[in-house]
């Protein structure tokens, strides 16, 4: 069998094209996106400024019930747990480290106390130790007795460089700078805690007992201490995994579907090869064996090829990743064997499954296949079709319900592209009942239209339903899905841009480059004359609580002077002048969802997953703007990575002279700027960066394989129906005539496809638009749309006309003798 | 209604319903050409029925195909009445097929998504004409299938279907009838049917008929019958009956 399957399969390569391009391109993607998550997994970060402690020991940067939610701030641990442990059996020393941001000359580094410089071990090479708050030691070559500016979480001031420090061996992850350990404590803001704890070993360390001293504190020991010095990787993960599962399996999925409908028809047409097989005594099973074999080659001939321009993807993608931030500086992938033999694997394993249907059914073929017309289905529905899209039907409506109701932008987003999901394959099953109403809606106005094209046309699609559906799915899919995910980003987008906009009623916006701003900034801002008010608004999450069990809140600490003076974030209850203490404002749906209103005390997961309780004191209506709650900067003082400041907004009567002023507080802190308003408007979080630039890779990516699906499907049902135009002609219709008929069908096929695409993404994208604006108008930038409508509608336009002038070129006698 | 099929009516008063001159028809080219017909003539009389026979691969059915002008000859001329059709561009053959010549294929050849009358209509609407309901009628009525108009091809059985294609063939009012085997696909019983229903065409309603067929049964409803052989005329006989075309058949069979 496996014989006569390649002799097969290279006779018809023609008829395997749509399948070998669908493996082609899944094995291209396979390729790319498992080189990412090899690269995921596999990045373990290097152990390098805790390479000479035998173990680190940190506070859980992963709660909830799974320990799956990855903290955003970091979590420290208590600096008496050094004691603690210094005292525990093997243990020589356990010293407490924290790490600052800080720039020293022009070299952005991190600060560390100088006891810390023994976990690496970093050695002195000339000088000493630093002895004052006014000296430093360099981890890089420096000149000893140089004096240099420092920037940190304060104005910058001049120290002196008294000594330079060499690791042990390479750190290229970052530059540290030594402090005095009490200098270091001051500068992080956070006593009494610190940000790890690494344990130098004696004889007889254990770190099974390591363990249970520390109690509910994480133990890192091996290669795992890279962690404790990276933790932001575990945030990578989480982030970076389900995408990469999410893109390889939907490319893996839609292959599934071109695949399977390639083969599908590919073997409908053999119908007669294979009953001839079948009446020369080929068994059933060596009819499956036959095809399970073509698909296997078709597969692995595919998938191979896809594999070198797979990796070339991959490295583009993974540079992509670490440029847009969503993957760290020291994610590196590479072309392992692992994801191409994956690639390959899943190439085969997904073509064997999609002709797992196809091959039952041509082993069923009768040795007496008769001759004659192929029939016109008898049935509009067949019962699977009818239980697959009612359960399709009904998964969609909760999800709609969901999507309504719901008033984050992320659940609203992902609901609505289920619901985009749900629909599209409802469409899929019960696309002939579609297709009949459109037929009896159409036909009387396309027969006065077009008495001959058009009649014969919309007759075709009344009696062949079921052509007409599976020729429109592709088409549908595409529309709907690109729609959808594209335009609910967009929607998004829009919808924050807007609330930012009207939120922001200040003139000016001081920003810092790098980690932030000094919160000294603040002051001297509210001192610089021409100032009105500064109000400093600061990125942060909060932990999962407040009615979020999964998730962390995007939130703002927003520390102001007189309230909320340069913001209108439409308080609708309380006020954000009493933002300060132990004091939290929700916004209304966050604050639904935690049933609180004000006045109230309610409990809080902080960043860095202390669990605390604050009071609510104002509700306001514009969360999407600057996140779901507001945080008064005493409540997360010490709670969160860094003491720095994201932006100051300045209400200013003289915008012009005050901006000056403040420019020239840059020769204090390096890095910052003052500019208008718009700026802070359209600043965004890695998260929205993320879903902006993938939106569109995404896109592309269903365009690729639905424009396979399109093209094969097409040219397979116009190829089949030869026979049919050749008929036409041989009873009197002209060439002409045949063209009308066959440019009215994929009018009909196409306006389908379109109107129905359209339609899901409605659904999906209106109630969408009405969680998050209160409006149904969800924002659709016209070129995007257009793009997406003029190009499906192409695409189907030139694979239905192409067969069918190919069709006529061929003598109606000959096209009819063909098959006798 | 009929305006346009009274004009053709009116310039084809001829003797002969369908000449064919000294026709050859070449398929393929140097080495492989093979010769289908080698220089045949024939004159068919209105209003008669003929049937070609002959072994396979005697040219029967490119004979046919020529003379339905679905096929061009390689020399020779074919006329329909006194029209010239080798000298017709493939759109001009296109539209006096679609008006002047009926045809039926062995494998009936019905449109599989229109009814019964939306099949019969056809070359009228291909025409541009708009199928009057009482026409459609008639002409179901007198192929016997005027209860079934609603009905898809997939829904009738064989017979029934090559009756929809014969009146199908007949809603233009062609001088000629062209018929391919059509009781191929047919048992005896229904075969007979059709059979009768062809030769009532010519008796009743002086249509000219041309059927090509291996059944000497069938021939013996002919007038007349035309025997080929490689390509070749071997032969005529009038009024025939079954045995004398079977032996005939015999003998060149041999």
């Amino acid at each position: 069998m496996l014989r006569l399957a390649i002799t097969s399969a290279r006779g018809r390569l023609g008829t395997f094209t749509g399948a070998l391009v669908a493996l082609f391109t899944a094995s291209v993607l396979a390729m790319a996106w498992g080189m990412q998550l090899e690269a995921i997994l596999r990045t373990q970060p290097p152990v390098e400024r805790y390479a000479g402690a035998a173990a680190v020991v940190t506070g859980q940067q992963t709660v909830g019930s799974d320990h799956d939610v990855p903290l955003s701030e970091r979590a420290r641990v208590s600096s008496a747990l050094a004691t603690r442990l210094a005292a525990v059996p093997g243990v020589r020393a356990a010293i407490g480290d924290v790490s600052v941001p800080a720039r020293l000359g022009n070299r952005t580094a991190v600060a560390h106390g100088w006891s810390s410089a023994a976990l690496t071990p970093y050695v002195l090479s000339a000088g000493r130790a630093p002895a004052g708050p006014d000296e430093v030691v360099t981890g890089y070559p420096a000149a000893v007795g140089s004096k240099l500016p420092l920037a940190s979480t304060e104005p910058t001031r001049s120290v002196t460089v008294v000594g330079v420090a060499r690791p042990s061996h390479r750190i290229s992850q970052q530059q540290a700078i030594f402090v005095t350990d009490p200098e270091a404590a001051r500068l992080a803001g956070h006593p009494g805690r610190v940000d790890a704890i690494g344990v130098l070993a004696a004889p007889g360390f254990d770190a099974s007992r390591l363990r249970s001293a520390a109690g509910g504190a994480q133990v890192f020991t091996g290669h795992a201490r890279g962690g404790a010095e990276y933790p932001e990787l575990q945030q990578t993960r989480t982030i970076l995994i389900p995408v990469t599962a999410a893109f390889a399996g939907l490319a893996l999925f839609i292959a599934m579907f071109v695949v399977a409908s390639t083969m599908g028809l590919s073997i409908q047409q053999r119908e007669r090869e294979i009953a001839l097989l079948r009446a020369v005594a080929a068994t059933p099973g060596q009819i499956r064996r036959m095809i399970a074999w073509e698909a296997t080659i078709v597969a692995l001939v595919g998938s191979a090829a896809g594999i070198w321009p797979g990796a070339a993807l991959g490295y583009a993608l993974g540079h992509a990743l670490v440029r847009h931030g969503i993957a760290p500086d020291n994610f590196v992938v590479t072309a392992d064997w692992m994801p191409a033999a994956g690639a390959v694997l899943a190439g085969v394993v997904t073509a064997l499954l999609a002709v797992l249907g196809a091959s039952r059914r041509a082993s069923r073929v009768p040795p007496t296949l008769a001759l004659g017309d192929a029939a016109v289905e008898p049935r509009l529905l067949g019962p699977g079709r009818l239980i697959g899209g009612l359960l399709a039907l009904a998964g969609a409506v909760p999800l709609f319900v969901v999507s309504t109701t719901t008033g984050t932008p992320e659940t609203a987003a992902a609901t609505s592209e289920m619901t985009a999901i749900c629909l599209v394959l409802a469409v899929g099953f019960l696309g002939p009942v579609v297709a009949h109403a459109a037929a009896r809606v159409l036909a009387p106005a396309l027969a006065a239209v077009s008495p001959v094209g058009g009649f014969l046309a919309s007759a075709n699609l009344a009696a062949a339903t079921r052509r007409f559906s599976s020729a429109s799915t592709p088409i549908v899919l595409t529309v709907a899905m690109s729609c959808t995910l594209l335009f609910s980003t967009t929607t998004i987008d829009h919808a924050s841009t807007k609330q930012r906009e009207a939120a922001i009623t200040s003139q000016l916006a001081i920003t810092g480059g790098g980690p932030g701003l000094p919160a000294a900034v603040l002051a001297d801002a509210r001192a610089t004359p021409g100032v009105r008010s500064a109000v400093a608004m600061t990125s942060t999450t909060l932990g999962p609580s407040l009615g979020a069990s999964d998730d962390t809140i995007p939130a703002q600490v927003l520390d102001g002077d007189r309230g909320d003076a340069g913001l209108d974030l439409d308080v609708t209850a309380g006020s954000l002048t009493g933002l300060h203490g132990n004091a939290i404002a929700l916004g209304r749906h966050r604050a639904a969802a935690a049933h609180a209103h004000v006045g109230q005390r309610v409990p809080v997961t902080l960043g860095d997953g202390t669990h605390t309780n604050a009071t609510v004191v104002a509700i306001y209506n514009r969360d999407l703007a600057f996140g779901e709650a507001l945080l008064a900067p005493e409540l997360v003082a010490g709670h969160r990575t860094t003491p720095l400041i994201g932006a100051i907004l300045i209400q200013t009567d003289r915008p012009a002279a005050t901006a000056r002023r403040l420019a020239a507080l840059g020769s204090r802190y390096p890095g910052l700027a003052v500019s208008d308003r718009a700026s802070l408007a359209t600043a965004t979080d890695a998260d929205r960066e993320m879903n902006r630039w993938l939106g569109p890779i995404f896109v592309a990516m269903i365009f690729a394989f639905t424009s396979i699906a399109v093209i094969n499907t097409l040219t397979m049902i116009a190829l089949r129906r030869g026979r049919e135009l050749a008929l036409l002609r041989l009873v009197g219709g002209t060439a002409r005539q045949v063209r009308s008929m066959a440019r009215w069908e994929a009018v009909l096929i196409i306006a389908m496809g379109l109107g129905v695409g359209l339609a899901i993404a409605a659904t999906a994208l209106l109630p969408l638009s009405h969680a998050l604006t209160g409006g149904l108008r969800p924002y659709v930038p016209a070129r995007p749309l257009a793009a997406i409508l003029g190009i499906s509608a192409l695409l189907a336009l030139v694979a239905l006309a192409l067969p069918t002038r190919r069709a006529l070129r061929t003598r109606p006698i000959e096209a009819i003798g063909v098959r006798e | 209604m009929f305006t346009s099929t009274l004009r053709t009516r009116k310039a084809a008063p001829s003797a002969t319903a369908v000449t064919l001159r000294d026709v050859r028809k070449v398929h393929g080219r140097g080495e492989g050409a093979v010769v289908a017909l080698d220089g045949v003539s024939a004159q068919l009389a209105p209003g008669s029925f003929t049937a070609v026979m002959g072994p396979s691969g005697s040219g029967k059915s490119t004979l046919l195909n020529v003379a339905a002008g679905l096929d061009r000859p390689t020399s020779g001329t074919v006329s329909l009445g006194d029209i010239d059709l080798t000298r017709l561009s493939e759109r001009r053959l296109t539209l006096l097929r679609r008006e002047r010549i009926g045809f039926v294929f062995q494998a009936f050849n019905l449109l599989p998504s229109l009814t019964v009358a939306q099949n019969i209509a056809l070359p009228l609407r291909l025409d541009g004409r708009r199928p009057r309901r009482s026409t459609v009628r008639e002409i179901a009525a007198r192929v016997g299938l005027d209860k079934r108009l609603r009905n898809r091809p997939s829904q009738l059985s064989g017979g029934q279907q090559q009756r929809v294609a014969i009146a199908r063939a007949l809603i233009t009012r062609p001088e000629v009838v062209f018929a391919d085997e059509p009781t191929g696909a047919l048992d005896t019983h229904t075969g007979r049917d059709v059979l009768e229903l062809l030769r009532e065409l010519v008796d009743e309603d002086r249509h000219t008929v041309v059927m090509v067929t291996h059944d000497p049964v069938a021939a013996a409803y002919a007038d007349q019958v035309v025997m080929l052989a490689d390509g070749r005329l071997a032969g005529t006989l009038d009024a025939p009956t079954v045995d004398e075309v079977a032996e005939h058949l015999a003998h060149l069979g041999s």
